[in-house]
């Protein structure tokens, strides 16, 4: 904790500083914090800490401030970048790009010309081959606009014991951002879809990790049904904006409210299959969980024991406060976040001081179309001074809540949407 | 530590790696240019600095001498300096990221099963004699805690909240 603190993240600008960073470390410098931290379990700075700093991936690599994301964003790996998003920083309600949580599973394709980039459609169950130039295909079919939430399945992977395989992400590798493009149904209606079309896959022009041109890092998909969906989109621009390289410049495809490997970058092909799509990470446990539950730690299923990730269960992010608010002169806290719930949408959010023994029930809007996550807020009061965790559990419309404990291990550690809980001092 | 690691780099990369030694003076004058209300914090974790290079694939593609190694790490690749963790860089960093080693937890049989995965499908190669000290250094320093069904919320930033 100390470390990450107190660390000048080597390669940021000064300019890049925020203001709440800048207040965090003149607080720091009065030596509150570091009373703090001993007065609750804090660990000074010693060779655990220091184990814990390499480890915990906070570091800010040489390149990674050229990419124009926000400096506290958290990088779990430099290659493949997987970097992830603390959860007070997505408290907006349109997700800023600049906050977008990225994971590549191989290299983006370095220099791309936008102007002679070209989208094939093709497949077993596609009636003809089309090639289609950007251009092309922002001339010919109708734009939309869509917030889509669009979460990693690995996202919470960190907590699941005994770990699972994969990055460690926290709670943050999720966004709600606005995509604009085509609709995928309009894109394959143009080259005509079989009856016995089965799945919609994306092939993209990442590299593989091991620099091998001949192998393809990641090409997943969804159902012909999912695909279909008005929301499925062919999309060029995030929040109006041309995608930036880490997110698929020029071209992706995103599928809102499944995980959000579906949703390819760079894309250059999409195939309509006459059955369950077979690309790399479509196979061999990636985004599977055991069909039938297995006891935490027990060998991995075969694929054919196992089913690919769908739609995204229900979970909800305490955005504001940022954990660790130590709260004066008042017993009473505004409290907000996001909901979201795969294909589906979040009926009730209600939030627990008392580690669940009772539950208050939060405001919660609409989604402002299908497939966008929901805002909820609340007002909490603390019955007295002392330390206390704020829980929030969102529950969907087939009833489904979020469990207080970790879920189901599965191998890969996928699908933990265990309450976010936040940790308040009421001085 | 910076000083060392610069000054370890100009040595042993020479001027073809001039970018690198821009990249590290730039680090050290934006630690020194710092405001000086980080001072004390600053040299509290004065042996934690180092590892502010760690995370770069280039850095740790450096060659490992004992001299970079504090307090037990091994900071130009932020590895535990346990014996084989040259090994572990060797064969590792080629494809990917060093985080992805040190982010991870798993017994003897998780990590065999994900050097499995990585040779049927990502291109590693038969590490040969070197598979059973890579896989003892694994097991050894990246075994998995057991942390039950639901951790303690630890590493809490605390900070007076401003409404």
């Amino acid at each position: 904790m100390e470390y990450r603190m107190q660390q000048t993240p080597p390669n940021q600008d000064k300019a890049d500083h925020t203001p709440d960073a800048t207040g965090r470390r003149t607080f720091l410098a009065k030596g509150l914090l570091g009373t703090l931290a001993l007065a609750l379990g804090g660990s000074a700075v010693n060779l655990k800490s220091l184990q814990a700093a390499a480890q915990s991936g906070s570091l800010k690599p040489a390149a990674f401030s050229m990419q124009g994301k926000h400096p506290d964003l958290v990088v779990l790996s430099d290659r493949p970048w997987n970097v992830e998003t603390p959860p007070h920083l997505l408290d907006d309600r349109v997700t800023p790009t600049d906050r977008v949580f990225i994971r590549n599973n191989g290299l983006p394709p370095g220099k791309v010309d936008a102007a002679s980039w070209t989208l094939t459609i093709e497949g077993e169950s596609a009636r003809t081959k089309k090639v289609f130039t950007l251009a092309e295909l922002q001339s010919k079919f109708k734009h939309y606009t869509y917030q889509l939430q669009l979460e990693c399945g690995g996202n919470g992977r960190a907590e699941f014991s005994p770990p699972g395989k994969g990055n460690q992400w926290g709670n943050g590798a999720v966004y709600c951002s606005e995509w604009t493009g085509v609709r995928v149904k309009d894109v394959l209606e143009a080259a005509g879809i079989k009856p016995d079309a089965v799945y919609v896959a994306y092939y993209g022009k990442d590299v593989h990790l091991s620099g091998d041109t001949s192998k393809v890092p990641i090409s997943r998909g969804v159902p012909i049904k999912k695909a279909l969906e008005d929301e499925s989109l062919i999309a060029w621009a995030i929040n109006g904006k041309a995608i930036p390289e880490m997110h698929g410049y020029p071209l992706r495809v995103v599928f809102g409210g499944w995980p959000a490997s579906a949703s390819g970058k760079w894309v250059d092909r999409i195939v309509v299959r006459n059955k369950v799509h077979d690309g790399p990470k479509m196979n061999k446990g990636s985004y599977m969980v055991p069909a039938r539950p297995i006891p935490p730690g027990a060998p991995a299923p075969d694929d054919k024991d196992m089913r690919i990730i769908e739609s995204m269960p229900v979970r909800s992010l305490i955005t504001y406060p940022k954990t660790g608010a130590i709260v004066k002169g008042k017993k009473t806290l505004q409290v907000r976040g996001h909901a979201w719930a795969g294909d589906l949408e979040v009926k009730e959010i209600h939030v627990s001081t008392d580690f669940g023994a009772t539950w208050q029930k939060c405001e919660l809007e609409k989604p402002v179309n299908r497939l966008a996550w929901q805002h909820w807020k609340t007002q909490v009061k603390f019955p007295s001074t002392g330390y206390f965790e704020v829980w929030a559990r969102a529950t969907d419309t087939a009833g489904a809540s979020q469990p207080m404990v970790v879920p189901a291990w599965n191998p890969g550690g996928y699908l933990n949407n265990a309450c976010h809980r936040i940790a308040i001092q009421i001085a | 530590m910076i000083l060392a690691a610069a000054a370890f780099a100009t040595r042993s990369r020479g001027c073809a790696k001039w970018l690198l030694q821009a990249l590290l003076c730039l680090l050290l004058l934006s630690e020194v240019s710092c405001q000086g209300k980080q001072e004390e914090n600053r040299q509290a974790t004065a042996q934690s600095d180092p590892a502010a290079l760690a995370d770069s694939v280039e850095a740790a593609a450096l060659p490992p001498p004992d001299s970079d190694v504090v307090d037990g790490i091994h900071v130009p690749t932020g590895l535990i300096a346990d014996e084989g963790y040259v090994l572990v860089r060797n064969n590792c960093i080629s494809c990917h990221s060093l985080n992805l080693v040190k982010n991870k937890r798993a017994t003897r049989e998780g990590w065999l099963s994900t050097i499995r995965w990585m040779q049927q499908t990502q291109g590693l190669w038969d590490l040969g004699e070197n598979e059973k000290p890579i896989l003892d250094y694994l097991a050894r320093n990246y075994a998995p805690d057991d942390m039950g069904r639901r951790k303690q919320l630890t590493e809490v930033e605390w900070y007076i909240l401003k409404e």
